[in-house]
């Protein structure tokens, strides 16, 4: 029988990464590196609250330096128009190796911080946190004109550009948008953990791109919806709790995400050709 | 019709989880639930394995399953839970922390009765807090932390001093004290990196007109990265004639690295822990790998303990395991082709 605590644990980091990394896809991008992302962010929050600053400081720092990497996006990807693929895989490369080579790891574990945050109150702030984010993120993409510009950024950036469509502003928003989802992941695994490192996190990033995928968000489209998005990471979410607990993932996790990414995309790509 | 394919996809992924998840309660609660309701002696009998005992479910939580020591530990684990009628599963979390905490949640999800976790750090404690509260045994192995019901764990500064005495004979025996070496360690984890230091103390105690040219940070069980720090090396010191590793896997890698860039093989030498077969393989071959570190074998130890745990015992002093130092003098002993 599935630990409810858990599962609500889970889906509510799963959800929050699909969402952001989907909002980024709606908008043309296809983001490689929001793990690495994550992983640092949590280790600016963790570095912080052990350097002696409050914990709300370290949220502001995560914050902070999500937002910063989300303007960065913006401005090599529509100002300067660098392929996203290359841009996020450069980023993600630099982002691991860089706090790997600068951070002494020994120094971040915080137990403390871990025992604060843990138990059925934190685990319901979490999902009531989780719920109102992707409420936001519902309201940003259907109701407002960001979310419209998002999406003819995503099916055409050329023609949106032609259009008169301030492209950079759109995407500044769209990045920074989605940079607060990574900032509330990073900072519920940096209280889950009490932790962090150059690799925290980062096994989440087949496993979200696999959720966007089947949430039916697929690149180059601008074509994606919230029930999608929670779908795929529902999905994701059971997918791993079962499989992991029957012993069925074992060796062969990274193979079935993969194959999910690949029949999905070709899908998709059959679709718009 | 993309998007009913679509939706098929999804709709495969959520049945197939959902059907797993429908066949997968474990042994124990399997054969407790007809005993509950029938009560009947038949039923009971349901809840004994052919050999006796009770039947179990364990899950082995690794840092990695891609090298060779995690394998033997996952296979001989396997071996045992199979020959107790016991379930298994085993997973890894790739070094992430965050992967640990959701694999620990997963696995009582999953129903195991013991979870075996080789962790980093306390990073973990919380999750398996959480699975004790539910019932859960927690074997932690390699690491020491405050949340346990049995602890198998080694001094990992003491094995490091034995693999750097191995190389520091070695090299005062075989190079007349003139070793000029390369240390392999990792900064990721607390115990490697008091095994690194208890690699240098000894070599610098016991081999001290060796020179230790550079200690390098190569990663966490990072797959490839023992073949590519010794390349760069050999490249840096010409004169480079010994590679001390805090593991088999890196140095399995360093071995291959060196015997392609056509090193002296005789006076070049290698050394580590973990005792794996590739790594005795090539002592025994007369390869660059000169010496390695055996543990006795994990899986078994691990077994009983997960046994003894399950039937009630309890353990206080942390259960450590004996090392071998492990050479071409009584390779014959441990190893054959």
């Amino acid at each position: 029988m599935i630990n409810i605590s858990f599962f609500i644990r889970q889906i509510s980091l799963i959800t929050l990464l699909t969402v952001g990394v989907s909002l980024e896809m709606i908008g043309g991008v296809i983001d490689l590196a929001f793990a690495a992302q994550l992983s640092a962010s949590a280790l600016v929050g963790v570095s912080l609250i052990a350097g002696g600053c409050p914990v709300g400081v370290g949220c502001i720092g995560i914050l902070f330096f999500n937002f910063c990497l989300g303007f960065l996006k913006a401005v090599f990807l529509v100002k300067l128009r660098i392929p996203s693929i290359i841009f996020t895989l450069a980023m993600q490369v630099i982002l691991s190796n860089f706090l790997l080579v600068t951070v002494d790891y020994t120094g971040i574990v915080i137990p403390g911080l871990q025992e604060s945050y843990r138990g059925n109150l934190y685990t319901v702030v979490e999902l009531i946190i989780t719920v109102f984010c992707v409420a936001g993120a519902f309201f940003f993409l259907e109701k407002t004109y960001y979310g419209k510009y998002c999406r003819m950024l995503g099916e055409d950036l050329p023609l949106a550009r032609e259009n008169g469509v301030k492209c950079f502003g759109i995407s500044v928003v769209v990045h920074l948008f989605s940079s607060f989802f990574f900032s509330i992941s990073a900072a519920f695994l940096m209280f889950r953990t009490g932790s962090s490192n150059s690799a925290l996190g980062a096994t989440y990033l087949y496993q979200i791109l696999t959720a966007v995928f089947l949430g039916g968000i697929l690149p180059g489209t601008g074509k994606g919806r919230i029930l999608g998005m929670a779908s795929g990471a529902l999905a994701v979410t059971l997918g791993v709790t079962f499989l992991t607990g029957s012993g069925y993932l074992y060796r062969f996790e990274n193979i079935l995400e993969g194959s999910i990414i690949l029949v999905a995309l070709a899908l998709g790509i059959r679709k718009k050709n | 019709m993309i998007k009913k394919l679509l939706s098929m996809l999804l709709g495969m992924t959520l049945a197939a989880t959902v059907l797993a998840g429908c066949g997968s309660a474990p042994a124990s609660e399997k054969a407790q639930e007809p005993a509950a309701e029938a009560g009947t002696e038949e039923t009971a009998k349901n809840e004994e394995t052919a050999e006796g005992s009770k039947s179990y479910k364990i899950g082995f939580l690794a840092p990695t399953l891609q090298t060779e020591f995690f394998i033997s530990i996952d296979d001989g684990l396997k071996t045992e839970c199979a020959d107790r009628g016991w379930e298994y599963v085993s997973v890894s979390f790739d070094n992430d922390s965050a992967k640990a905490v959701t694999n620990i949640e997963n696995m009582v999800t999953g129903n195991c009765n013991v979870i075996i976790a080789m962790v980093s750090d306390s990073s973990c404690d919380s999750a398996l807090a959480d699975a004790q509260a539910a019932g859960v045994k927690i074997m932690e192995c390699g690491v020491q932390t405050e949340v346990y019901d049995v602890c198998l764990n080694t001094d990992q500064y003491q094995v490091g001093v034995s693999i750097g005495e191995m190389a520091a004979e070695w090299i005062n025996s075989q190079l007349g004290g003139a070793g000029k070496v390369v240390v392999y360690t990792t900064v990721q984890n607390q115990d490697m990196q008091n095994r690194g230091q208890g690699i240098q103390d000894a070599i610098a105690e016991n081999a001290k007109e060796a020179e230790i040219l550079e200690v390098v940070d190569i990663g966490k069980d990072v797959v490839g990265s023992g073949t590519s720090t010794t390349e760069n090396m050999l490249q840096k010191y010409p004169d480079l004639n010994c590679i001390v590793c805090y593991g088999d896997a890196a140095a399995v890698e360093s071995m291959e690295a060196a015997k392609a860039a056509n090193v002296d093989v005789e006076n070049f030498g290698i050394f580590s822990c973990d005792g794996t077969a590739q790594a005795m393989a090539g002592i025994k071959a007369g390869d660059p790998q000169k010496g390695t570190i055996m543990f006795a074998p994990l899986a078994p130890m691990m077994a009983e303990y997960a046994e003894r745990v399950l039937n009630g015992e309890t353990f206080d002093e942390v259960i450590t395991a004996e090392t071998i130092s492990i050479t071409s003098a009584n390779i014959d002993e441990y190893y054959t082709e």
